[in-house]
This record gives structure tokens, sequence and C-alpha cells, in this order.
């Protein structure tokens, strides 16, 4: 008698709550995929030997890399860290300022757009910290007495700084339809920058031209980035369930493949 | 998408590209005026044979009287000296001065502070000419100096 109730008890509850039940597709906070990269086009300039352009307006040694950390949906963690060694000749071959460092820069990207397996937009923020040591030297000529002034008034001067940054990245699978799954998983991204620092450093007239990461000494500086990525999918991030709608109850909660 | 790729690897290339070699040489030495005059005060047009410094090539030889002669300070050294021939006689000018470096908005330039000046003139007064001294200051600096005949 009582297992024929039970019975009849489900029967009625399992009537009462399958046509009023939701399913929905949720994100959950778990690292689902990674992906890496580096600048392809700045990081060529390490084949370089600075010394050798001394005579040039500017040049540069810069490389940056990325980790991005899928952890939801829409939000990745990134970590960008660099090597950036700038030189700068100025006033015509008299000044020959020399900036290099290590910066790092943490942050958070949301995706803005669609979810689509192609492509991608995110609007992020970043921190960024340097250490940077400088140099310079003051080289004159003098015709008719031919005689010069070497006068070096920056000599491996070290500084520290941090700064913001408002980022907006696009980011497109390049071989869409390679059948290769190495290549599938090769992004490229051009991400556009808006760097601030809250602190304005201008003291000593040959100094803080160029800041490792940061760019020109101004309190706001543009920037442009490219990136080459590989993206590591771990698992899928989406997962089914399907809850009860009047108290929210988990009834399925599956993983989809 | 690869145009965008192509696109930004010849931003990158035209970056390297943009980056000429400066072959302009400054010359940082300031010349230094003199001015002769006769015996009313008044600048007067002086030629010489030859002028030139110690072991160095020569100088215009000839004193313009809004100009003077125009004789190169050392930028490396705490003096200069002068020889100005006529005929068989060799008058010589030494000018002692401390040389700072300041940098201008767009350089760094080489100031002059003419501490003394010496030579087989009897008779030389220091001139402040603002023009070529921004640092001119009543007799602190002096890019100049009256001869008078």
């Amino acid at each position: 008698m009582v297992i024929r109730l039970s019975f009849l008890l489900l029967f009625s509850f399992s009537l009462l709550i399958t046509p009023d039940a939701k399913a929905q597709y949720v994100s959950q906070w778990s690292l689902d995929a990674i992906r890496i990269g580096f600048d392809p086009i700045k990081s060529g300039s390490l084949l370089f030997n600075p010394e050798k352009y001394k005579d040039r307006t500017y040049f540069f040694n810069y490389a940056e890399a990325s980790l991005e950390l899928l952890v939801h949906l829409r939000t990745s963690v990134i970590l960008e860290g660099g090597y950036s060694h700038s030189k700068w000749n100025r006033f015509n071959n008299t000044y020959f300022y020399d900036t290099k460092g290590y910066f790092m820069k943490f942050g958070l990207d949301f995706n803005i757009s669609e979810p689509h397996p192609d492509f991608e937009v995110d609007l992020g923020w970043r921190i960024g910290i340097n250490k940077m040591v400088e140099n310079g030297n003051i080289k004159l000529n003098g015709n008719y007495h031919n005689e010069t002034i070497d006068n070096t008034p920056l000599n491996k001067v070290p500084n520290s700084l941090y700064w913001g940054e408002i980022v907006l990245d696009s980011k497109y699978k390049i071989f869409r339809k390679s059948e290769s799954k190495a290549l599938q998983n090769l992004w490229f991204q051009a991400s556009l920058r808006l760097r601030f620092k809250p602190k304005d450093i201008s003291e000593g007239y040959e100094q803080y031209y160029i800041i490792p990461g940061y760019g020109f000494n101004n309190r706001i500086m543009p920037g442009v980035h490219f990136s080459l990525s590989y993206f590591i999918k771990f698992r899928e991030r989406k997962v089914y369930r399907i809850h009860h709608a009047y108290d929210s109850k988990v009834l399925i909660n599956k993983r989809v493949k | 998408m690869r145009k965008l790729l192509y696109l930004c690897f010849s931003i990158g290339l035209l970056l390297f590209g943009a980056c000429k070699k400066v072959t302009k040489k400054v010359n940082s030495e300031k010349m230094f005026s003199l001015i002769f005059a006769d015996s009313l005060s008044l600048p007067i047009n002086q030629c010489y044979d030859r002028v030139f410094a110690l072991g160095k090539s020569d100088l215009a030889s000839c004193s313009n009287f809004k100009t003077g002669l125009q004789l190169p300070l050392n930028i490396n050294s705490d003096s200069s000296i002068f020889y100005l021939q006529k005929g068989s006689k060799t008058d010589t000018l030494i000018l002692k001065f401390k040389t700072t470096i300041e940098p201008r908005e767009n350089e760094f330039e080489v100031f002059y502070d003419i501490k003394q000046i010496k030579g087989s003139f009897k008779n030389t007064s220091l001139q402040c000419i603002p023009e070529l001294n921004p640092k001119c200051d009543g007799n602190k600096a002096q890019l100049s100096a009256v001869i008078f005949l």
C-alpha cells in the first residue's frame, strides 16, 4: 500500500514539475582554457644589435609575451610581461639616450562580443609596473679646434613606475578552415591601448624620455599591440543545467562535450 | 583576415624603415667677437694678414666694424689662444673661461664664462652682448671684447 502510494506521489510530482522546469547554459568560474601569445612584430627587433644602429633617430629591442586564463564564459585573467631597450639619438647626434627594463602587466579582459568560435572582441584593463635603468651620453663637437665633449649625465640610473591601461582587443582565428587542429588553435590579435600614469616624472632634463612597457613619458599614451597566440582548451566551459522553476533546485547539471 | 596580418607586418617594417640615419653634425663652438675701436671709441674695420689659433688653420682675417673678428672658442678647454699677424708683427690674445653645458629646448648648448682676457693688446675691454650669450648679465659672461687701437 505504501509502495503504491509512493509511486503515485512520484508520478504526480513529475507531472507537476516537468512543464515548469527550465533549462539554461550557465557559466562557471573555472580554468577551462589558456592562450599563450607573443608580439611577432616588435619581437623581431631582438634580432638586431642596437649598438649598430646608434646613429638612427630611434631604435628599440622589444619583446612581449602574454598569458590569458579563461576563467569564465566572458572573463579572462591576463598576465603580460616583456623587455624593452630603447635608444634615442636626440638633437642631431649630440645626446644619446638609452633606457632598458622589464615590465609586467596584470588585468582582466571581458568578451563584449557574442561568443563565437572564430572571433572575439574584448574590453579590458591592465595595471603595469616596470623596473628600468637609464643612461645618457652628451657628445658635442667643436669644428675649428677639433675638440669633443663626452659627458655622461646619466649612468645606470634606476627607477620604477606603475601605470594603468584600458584595452580594446580583437582576436581572430587565423586558419579557420584548416583541418590541422594545431593550426586551428592559432589566433592573431590586435589591440588598442590607452595608457595613463598617475605620477608625472619630469625631474632632470635629460631623463625619462621613454619608459619601458609604457612608451613616451606623457601623462596619457596611446599604443597598438599585435599578438600571435596559441589557444589551448582544457574543457568546455558551458554547463547544461535544468533547474526547478519555483525554487531553482538543480535537477540536471551536465557538462556539454 | 590574412590581409590584416600582412598589413600589421607592413606597419612593423615601416617602423624600422622610418628610423633614418642622423648624419647632421652640430658645431657647438661659439664665436668670440673681437671689435676694434679707434681713439674716439668708434668701431672700425681692421684687417690682418693672418689670424690663427695654436696649431690650427687660418681664420677670417678681417674685422667688420659691426660684428668684429670672429674667433672660435674651444669647447673642451679653459682657454683659447689666438695669433693676429700683420707684416712682421704678431699680436696674441689669450682668453680664459669656464664652460658649462646647459640643456636648451632642442639642443645642449655650451656656455662660456669669460674670466680673463690677456695678450699683447694694451687697452682691452670685455663687452657683454646678450644676442651672443643669453646668460650674459653684467660682467659675468662676455663673448666679445673691444680693443682700442
